[in-house]
């Protein structure tokens, strides 16, 4: 059974992550040098607190599996490894497409980490390291150069001591930390930490709302992890204290599928079409 | 249980792996790469394989394989992955393989998937490539890194052949597209389907196993002859069994824990 949740307000909410903050967490940059840029789309928008969907696949903004956690749960970190898709841009130039983990992200904006690919006018691609907290996003600095292909881990670590959400990726192929970033929920956002994912997804325009979704073909997603504030450490799976919840890209058409969940930790997202 | 039965053996089948066959459809008679994966049985001519839970193969291969029980015969294996980058700065002269495969323990392996080869000046080639004993191909098109592949090798029970399928799912290409029929000389058991990423080599025997960081596998699907569809899980017909890549220096590439029994990760260690 499919489910369609909040397709239009994640064109809205996507049009909010074209601001960058003017002050960068250390390590990433103020601007960003790519035209896409990650969309950030809930899509259990205001629905608090979320709650068990068992055996539903949800229509929303993008192509994953959550750790959608139970009422009264918080979760502290989530992981995924995944190599860098390639894209064929041949059939649209202005198509760009995300791939990472990320806290969060189904009912309010993502604390989100991974790599955003955007197709150019010549038909090549561009790709790039990226986290984004509260809609805001930041690239990395360090030079350091992703290419299709390469192995990545990614992932996002909310200490609460600190209070702090660490973002990591790693470019297991090259040996380079892409993103090594730390940042506190921005005041006045709310970071409830009700849900872990890892998702392909829309990019963000810059003048509001999505990008078409670029071929990437197919992603082939391994290694999810997730652990909650109690330390109870697990996978996509449901258990005691979260439930699994599939959301596809469908807007009236199928932009992106998913394969069954494989032991909850992997399975792979399908690129159907740009729009 | 561990098994290293056969390191030095596979050095030696290493090498006749450089003769090519007669050009298949769509595919080259010549290989335009410097390498070619191993092959590398591990058991051969010992069937039927007897089911050893827990069983870890040390070799030349990483990933997983379904072990067909006594009397069972598959006929079916596929796996999903994108193309790995290749880091070739520290060593110009590796390759890796990322395969689905049939008989990979028994041999001679049925076998579909790419190689990569780094180049002198750092770069790296991707080519297409079937291989079933001495006969093989190697696909002409382009293949970039990051594209999405499927893999798979099918056992055609009516015609005697089997079927080598690579797909492109990112350009829509078709990579390799053939058919072939066992060797006159070899049994061809069908008793293991398998997902792999294996070393690769040339006359001269195994290259470095080039650094491709790491390799996601989905999909990881087996079939039997009977038709009972699976993975590489246990199944009331198979047993799952695990390969561990050696390259005699030590582990070259760890092989992750097997997901679902369809899907795992090969992390690359060392090309030594």
């Amino acid at each position: 059974m499919n489910i369609k949740l909040w397709l239009a307000g994640a064109v809205s909410a996507a049009a909010v992550t074209t601001g960058f903050a003017a002050t960068a967490p250390a390590a990433t940059a103020a601007t960003h040098p790519a035209v896409r840029t990650p969309a950030a789309a809930p899509f259990l928008t205001g629905q608090r607190p979320l709650t068990r969907i068992p055996a539903e696949t949800i229509d929303g903004s993008a192509a994953g599996y959550i750790a959608l956690a139970d009422k009264n749960v918080r979760e502290r970190y989530v992981a995924a490894s995944f190599n860098v898709p390639s894209l064929n841009c041949a059939g649209d130039t202005d198509g760009g497409v995300v791939q990472g983990a990320a806290l969060d992200g189904a009912g309010t904006p993502y604390q989100l980490t991974g790599v955003v690919e955007t197709c150019n006018a010549d038909g090549t691609y561009n790709v790039e390291g990226f986290y984004q907290i509260n809609a805001q996003n930041f690239p990395p600095t360090n030079g350091a150069t992703v290419s299709a292909g390469d192995a990545m881990t990614a992932s996002v670590y909310y200490n609460t001591s600190t209070k702090q959400y660490t973002f990591t990726l790693a470019d297991v192929t090259t040996g380079q930390t892409i993103v090594d970033a730390t940042a506190a929920c921005p005041s006045g956002a709310s970071c409830p930490d009700d849900s872990a994912e890892a998702i392909s997804t829309y990019t963000g325009l810059p003048g509001g709302g999505t990008a078409p979704l670029a071929d990437y073909g197919m992603e082939n997603f391994t290694g999810g992890a997730v652990t909650s504030f109690s330390g109870t450490k697990g996978s996509f799976s449901t258990n005691k204290l979260w439930t699994s919840e599939a959301v596809i890209i469908n807007d009236g058409t199928t932009l992106a599928s998913l394969t069954s969940l494989a032991g909850g930790s992997a399975f792979a997202t399908i690129w159907h079409a740009s729009n | 249980m561990n098994i290293t039965p056969w390191l030095a053996g596979a050095m030696s089948a290493a090498a006749v792996m450089t003769g090519f066959a007669a050009t298949p459809v769509a595919l080259a008679a010549t290989h335009p790469t410097a390498h070619t994966p191993v092959i590398m049985p591990f058991f051969a001519g010992k069937t039927p394989l007897t089911r050893k839970p827990g069983t870890t193969y040390t070799g030349f291969w990483g990933g997983y394989a379904a072990v067909a029980d006594k009397g069972v015969k598959l006929r079916y294996a596929a796996a999903s992955f994108n193309v790995p980058s290749l880091n070739c700065a520290s060593d110009t002269s590796g390759a890796a393989s990322q395969v689905a495969a049939m008989d990979g323990i028994t041999g001679p392996a049925e076998m579909t998937g790419i190689i990569e080869d780094c180049n002198a000046d750092g770069t790296f080639s991707i080519t297409g490539f079937y291989q079933l004993g001495d006969t093989d191909g190697f696909s002409t098109g382009t293949i970039n890194a990051g594209d999405a592949i499927q893999a798979s090798v099918y056992d055609n029970d009516s015609t005697g052949k089997y079927s080598f399928t690579v797909t492109d799912v990112t350009t829509g290409q078709t990579i390799v597209n053939a058919t072939a029929a066992c060797p006159s000389g070899f049994a061809c058991e069908d008793a293991s389907s398998e997902a792999i990423t294996t070393m690769s080599a040339n006359s001269e025997g195994p290259a470095p196993l080039a650094d491709y960081g790491m390799e996601n596998f989905t999909g990881g699907a087996v079939t039997s002859r009977n038709g009972t569809k699976g993975n590489f899980g246990k199944s009331k017909l198979w047993n799952p069994a695990e390969f561990a890549l050696n390259d005699g220096d030590g582990n070259a590439a760890a092989t992750s824990a097997l997901a679902g029994g369809s899907a795992f990760a090969t992390t690359w260690r060392s090309g030594s």
